[in-house]
């Protein structure tokens, strides 16, 4: 037997890395030779201990969090006692012991997030910055007036991008669209760990969550309890004695104590479910519905796909270098605006990238007087560098769309009665526009990105839809769509 | 069905082994996201057999028994089967000598043996083990290529086991 050959498939196994022709070759060693599957039982050993300690050590701080509530465990170990040790005997001892191990866990330490320009930087426990970047994972789209955000990175509210942070929102509510679809509802005070796009922990707070049908899966854990989404449209609270809510406004989830296998239980449309989690139970609970935060109706918001986002509201500044991430931002400028002047537009399909002419959309005149509503679409990669970052996506509005504001001067010519009034733009003479290709600058033809493609624009077949590929180069990319007004 | 106190004497001992029960699934699914499952339906089906099981027997064979059979029917779904063994091979694993599977003992020389690691393998294991991340996730995560991270971290599981084994032949204290 070739141990080194079966050290290399078994790393590989245990990482879920086998080629289906290793995993074979694998399959063969262990059923033939004894000695293999021996050292099969050594290498799990480890593997198993060592993700076990993974879980203690990621929910140690959980643990801590409810024993540093010296109050609240005091009377709970009092009442266990009295109360309940008689019913639960050895198995509330032992599974009191396993959380008390968690505690003990001390080597594993949390890295901690930085946040360098628009990167998240991963330093590791020594403090020293080891470059590892992180993908930036949600987008503040929504908050309400009083919202007041803080820790570090304290956020700039609408438009902020969050990697993997923990945020503290102290006050108000406000609304993050993650990458996979997923909605959250803040209410304040919460403070809320993105782990992944599929992953959160909600330390402490209320937050509510809509589940698209592709991120089904999609987990929240609260200090001692997980909450697996099956579909649908949930809400979690967390009171300040560290005791989870769970209640299901639309779908199922499935809910457990992760010490406590016994404590799994589903909830459906309308359930709510309290964990007492000192005591290892669950109890159904009929209570006040008003601590879970309201998910806004979205059906009459436009529908925005891929690396698009829409906010719910304006941001403060679309100036360059605000707000930089991944990712296209849209939101309403004004509802319902009289043009006091022609606007030319563009309409339609237009081939950016061949031909040795570049093709010219329709070109078309919005009479002054007509009524309009506005939309700016913003791109700010992260940094400045010549590398071309490419986003692309489409935005679908509840109306027909009248064309696309694309040349620098009518952007800017149309700022002061286009543009949100809450909005800081910028000036004229720094304003940039689309790199496509039939546009012109001040010194001729407008050049390619870096990697020789143009940005692209089009409008869709069913009148109503966006479509975009934006390159990210060294400024930010923005153009304006007009939408014929209410009442039309 | 079995009596209040048979129902208790397995939750007990199943509680008990719950890390020898969890470390065994480990072994035989690769994909950490199915364990949790895999684990709550082997309380469940310890619970509702509870009379079958004999109180001075060994609980952990038993346990292991029941749990082996959960493996393989959450294995047979798409996307699991893919990754984990056969079950002709499962089976076989399980079949043939007993299974020394002690996480809790391990678990404790672990956290000294972690911290004896290099800072970027450290790294590894931690992204690997506490964020459940596969190679490609961590070869993005820490700007390295998946293959540095398959050596780096089968380097440092080698290095992890013979720590944990030097220390627990050493003994306590």
């Amino acid at each position: 037997m070739d141990t080194e050959h079966l050290d290399f498939l078994l790393n590989r196994y245990f990482d879920g890395e086998l080629t289906p022709t290793e995993k074979r070759e694998l399959e063969l060693i262990l059923l033939e030779e004894p000695k293999a599957r021996r050292e099969f039982w050594r290498a799990a050993a480890l593997h198993g201990a060592l993700r076990i300690s993974g879980e203690q050590a990621w929910g140690a701080r959980a643990a801590k969090e409810i024993a540093e509530r010296p109050a609240v465990a005091a009377a709970r170990s009092r009442r266990w006692f009295l109360t309940e040790f008689p019913r639960l005997g050895w198995a509330a001892l032992a599974a009191g012991l396993a959380a008390a191990v968690i505690v003990t866990v001390s080597s594993w330490k949390e890295p901690r997030a930085i946040k360098t320009g628009g990167q998240a930087v991963v330093s590791s426990r020594s403090g020293a910055p080891n470059s590892v970047a992180d993908p930036f994972l949600a987008i503040v789209v929504d908050q309400s007036a009083g919202a007041r955000w803080t820790g570090s990175p304290s956020l700039r509210g609408i438009g902020h991008a969050l990697g993997r942070d923990r945020v503290r929102l102290e006050a108000g509510e406000a609304t993050l669209m993650l990458d996979n679809g997923v909605e959250l509802q803040l209410r304040g005070p919460v403070e809320l760990e993105l782990l992944s796009v599929d992953h959160g922990v909600l330390h402490r707070g209320q937050l509510s969550a809509r589940v698209p049908d592709n991120a089904i899966g999609f987990r929240i854990d609260a200090p001692g309890v997980n909450v697996v989404d099956l579909g649908t449209e949930f809400s979690l609270a967390v009171d300040d004695g560290g005791e989870p809510k769970v209640h299901v406004f639309k779908g199922k989830v499935r809910a457990a104590m992760p010490t406590l296998p016994s404590s799994r239980t589903e909830l459906g449309s309308g359930d709510t479910a309290r964990f007492d989690v000192a005591l290892g139970i669950v109890s159904r609970d009929t209570g006040d519905l008003s601590v879970f935060p309201i998910l806004e109706d979205d059906s009459m918001l436009p529908r925005a796909t891929g690396d698009v986002r829409y906010l719910r509201r304006a941001p403060k500044s679309v100036r360059a270098g605000t707000y930089e991430h991944d990712s296209i931002m849209v939101f309403q400028e004004k509802a319902d605006v009289v043009l006091p002047e022609a606007v030319t537009v563009i309409r339609g399909a237009s081939n950016q990238q061949r031909g040795p002419e570049p093709s010219v959309p329709d070109l078309a005149v919005l009479p002054a007087g007509t009524r309009v509503r506005s939309y700016l679409i913003h791109f700010d990669r992260v940094g400045a560098s010549r590398d071309d970052v490419r986003a692309r996506g489409r935005i679908t509005f509840d109306r027909p769309v009248l064309g696309f504001v694309v040349h620098a001067k009518s952007l800017t010519d149309s700022d002061p009665w286009l543009g949100h009034p809450d909005t800081t733009y910028d000036s004229p003479g720094s304003r940039q526009i689309l790199e496509m290709r039939f546009l012109r600058n001040r010194t001729g033809p407008v050049k390619s990105h870096t990697s020789g493609l143009f940005d692209e624009v089009h409008l869709g077949a069913d009148g109503r839809s966006v479509e975009m590929v934006l390159f990210g180069g060294l400024a930010a990319d923005q153009f304006r769509v007009l939408l014929a007004a209410d009442g039309n | 069905m079995a009596s209040p106190t048979q129902t208790a004497l397995v939750q007990g001992l199943f509680v008990q082994n719950m890390m020898a029960v969890r470390g065994f699934v480990l072994a035989l699914m690769p994909d950490f996201s199915r364990v949790d499952d895999v684990v709550q339906e082997t309380f469940l089906t310890v619970t509702a057999k509870a009379d079958d099981f004999v109180e001075g027997t060994n609980f952990r064979a038993w346990a292991f028994s029941i749990a082996r059979f959960k493996v393989l029917e959450s294995v047979r779904t798409p996307g699991a089967r893919e990754i984990a063994l056969d079950a002709e091979v499962i089976d076989a694993l399980c079949g043939a000598e007993p299974i020394e599977v002690h996480p809790e003992e391990q678990t404790g020389a672990l956290a000294t043996c972690i911290g004896k690691l290099a800072p970027q393998a450290r790294r590894a294991i931690e992204l690997r083990y506490q964020q459940a991340c596969r190679p490609p996730e961590i070869a993005r995560r820490m700007g390295w290529t998946v293959n540095s991270v398959n050596v780096a971290l089968a380097r440092a599981r080698n290095f992890l086991r013979e720590c944990v084994e030097r220390q627990l032949a050493r003994g306590p204290g």
